[in-house]
């Protein structure tokens, strides 16, 4: 078990943490990069392979079973490209989202965001 | 008839890209595209409920490709959501006059529709967290789309919260993967737990546990309902039923079920797992629904007190099937994919009453009737379907030997038609200004959801038990039929 997973483990608990005790939206949304961070971490480490080779089969490999022992794992790395695509997407959502709230409200905390919110409904 | 499959996903996805791009004049060429897809997906979704079988896109192999996965457990979910997704559009072409971006609220309804087919249908555990997403992510749009700041409010918590909840299934996948080196979900229920253990070691537990908070946020479950009744109140009309009919459905309960009965397989601790957050979410939703007053946030409670049910009624399945208990297992699964049908139809109808009554006018008979159905079924009163499915989850708690659980179910199912009815005035709301009349194409998905409600509640009829509930219990509770389509031949070639 390589001290890299220890890491994975300690961001995603700062993430979580973050997300469940911040106000701010900007901190907030951070929260969010960060336990993305740390699961597209994990998705590398599960197809990682010490002294690994691209999984690309070139002349050089004469040997399939060759090949196969020393490539690291390709599929994790297409996982955590699509993971990455989508927690771009949702990060400039909610930037987006909090950009609108800020011109309507002029702060970035959530707390005052919905009691304003919740009077301008009575 | 499974090469129809990827038709459900890419239909509205390519009209999703297409309706950005339509002119703003006339306006009705986007409703008209809307309208259609919808349609074509509802028509799709009647032809294919019955047939069970696999796509495999692209000719791409099992266990190497992508799949799509058609079973008893699907098929009702499908039909479910292609019925709610048409209400929605039909009611939408009427609804949307006070908003502007008409195009692009089609779009992201759109959107979120391939986003829940895809969920439904997909055949392995990355993809239904991809579909997830898209449908998701289109939701947390919809939901913030009237531009107020008390609806962004709403989107953005559901968004942040979201966006968390999403990682816990994708770290749930990944440890999967790290564990079993596949994502396919037939070929995981032929491998977990490892070869020659029958109970799940503690990384399975583990990843079971990310799942059940990835997912049972999506379902709203208490505790993690948070964002659910101020979203539904939040957004407009149409988006709240879909939300409430299609999107916590699918991308919440039938992912949760799909993903515990049919990747990791039965065991006690995965049981309880369902049944702490569902009866926690029936209690719950059933004691704060009447101490609030916006007549929205009262429904969405009840909203999470019946998807309490549903998880109850799951967990109850899975406990008594590895008990050996078959009969009561039985009763249960059924009684739970039962109920949550019901609950879909039904509040996606009172969303849409609610909808009706919204612009000036006097609720109308049709809206009154479309109240009327789906509170009816909501709040369980015989014979409609809400009844039947609570009495199975109630009588299977009892048989399976659960009494005070089946206790708490059966005394939560009384209060609910009391608290309806002391609210009674409320369904639909009542009209802020001078009487008019729904609009025909409001009238028409009213009386396609009400048609939905009272057309579920003939499902426990002998004669028609064997064609919807029958093969709904086979689907969740038998795990060996689903890895079977890993073999060759055993599948329906497309």
């Amino acid at each position: 078990m390589s001290p890299v997973y220890l890491l994975v483990f300690v961001l995603f608990l700062v993430g979580v943490f973050g997300l469940l005790t911040r106000r701010n939206l900007v901190k907030l949304i951070i929260s969010v990069a960060v336990i993305e961070a740390a699961v597209n971490l994990f998705l590398v480490l599960a197809g990682y392979r010490r002294e690994g080779i691209a999984p690309i089969m070139t002349e050089q490999h004469h040997r399939a079973e060759e090949f196969a022992a020393r490539a690291v794992d390709p599929f994790p790395q297409a996982m955590v490209l699509t993971s990455i695509v989508i927690g771009l997407s949702l990060l400039a959502l909610l930037v987006g989202i909090s950009l609108r709230l800020y011109h309507i409200y002029g702060t970035y905390d959530l707390s005052e965001i919905r009691k304003a919110a919740r009077e301008e409904d009575r | 008839m499974t090469a129809l499959l990827p038709l459900m996903v890419a239909l509205p996805l390519g009209a999703a890209f297409v309706l950005p791009l339509f002119p703003r004049r006339p306006r009705r060429a986007g409703d008209l595209l809307a309208g259609l897809i919808s349609g074509v997906l509802l028509v799709l979704a009647v032809i294919l409920s019955g047939r069970f079988g696999i796509y495999e896109i692209g000719g791409w192999r099992m266990p190497m490709g992508i799949n799509l996965a058609l079973d008893g457990l699907s098929a009702p979910v499908l039909l479910l959501a292609a019925a709610v997704g048409l209400a929605a559009v039909l009611f939408s072409s009427a609804y949307l006059d006070t908003y502007a971006g008409r195009n692009r609220y089609w779009a992201l309804l759109m959107l979120m529709t391939a986003g829940i087919n895809g969920t439904i249908l997909s055949g392995d555990i990355f993809n239904r967290f991809v579909f997830v997403e898209i449908a998701v992510i289109s939701s947390y749009i919809l939901v913030g789309f009237s531009g107020r700041g008390r609806a962004l409010a709403a989107a953005i918590r559901y968004g942040l919260l979201g966006a968390g909840a999403a990682n816990f299934t994708l770290l749930g996948v990944a440890v999967l993967y790290a564990l079993h080196g596949t994502v396919n979900v037939a070929h995981l229920a032929g491998s977990v737990p490892a070869a020659g253990t029958s109970v799940p070691g503690p990384e399975i537990l583990f990843a079971a546990l990310l799942m059940v908070i990835g997912f049972g946020y999506k379902s709203a479950a208490a505790p993690l309902h948070v964002w659910q009744p101020d979203a539904l109140a939040a957004a407009p009309a149409p988006v709240a039923a879909f939300l409430a009919g299609a999107l916590i459905p699918a991308a919440g309960v039938y992912a949760l079920a799909r993903t515990l009965f049919t990747v990791f397989g039965h065991a006690e601790a995965l049981g309880w797992m369902l049944l702490f957050p569902g009866l926690l979410s029936m209690l719950f939703g059933a004691l704060t629904a009447p101490r609030r007053k916006d007549p929205r946030a009262f429904l969405s409670y009840q909203g999470i007190s019946q998807v309490g049910y549903v998880l109850t009624g799951l967990g109850a399945a899975m406990v008594l099937a590895v008990r050996g208990e078959e009969r009561a297992a039985g009763l249960a699964a059924a009684g739970a994919v039962f109920h949550l049908l019901n609950y879909g139809g039904a509040a996606a109808l009172l969303f849409l009453a609610g909808g009706a009554a919204a612009p000036p006018g006097k609720p109308s008979r049709w809206s009154r009737l479309a109240g009327m159905a789906g509170a009816g079924s909501i709040a369980g009163i015989p014979p409609l379907g809400g009844f039947s499915s609570k009495l199975m989850i109630v009588a299977a708690l009892w048989l399976g030997g659960f009494p005070l659980l089946a206790a708490a179910a059966a005394v939560t199912a009384v209060l609910a038609p009391v608290s309806f009815y002391r609210r009674r005035d409320e369904f639909p709301p009542p009209p802020a200004g001078p009487a008019g009349r729904t609009p025909p194409a409001m009238a028409a998905g009213l009386i396609l959801l009400t048609t939905l409600v009272l057309g579920l509640s003939l499902a426990p009829l002998p004669g028609l038990r064997g064609r919807l509930l029958g093969p709904a219990r086979a689907a969740v509770l038998d795990r060996e039929a689903y890895a079977a389509y890993l073999e060759p031949g055993e599948e329906e070639r497309p």
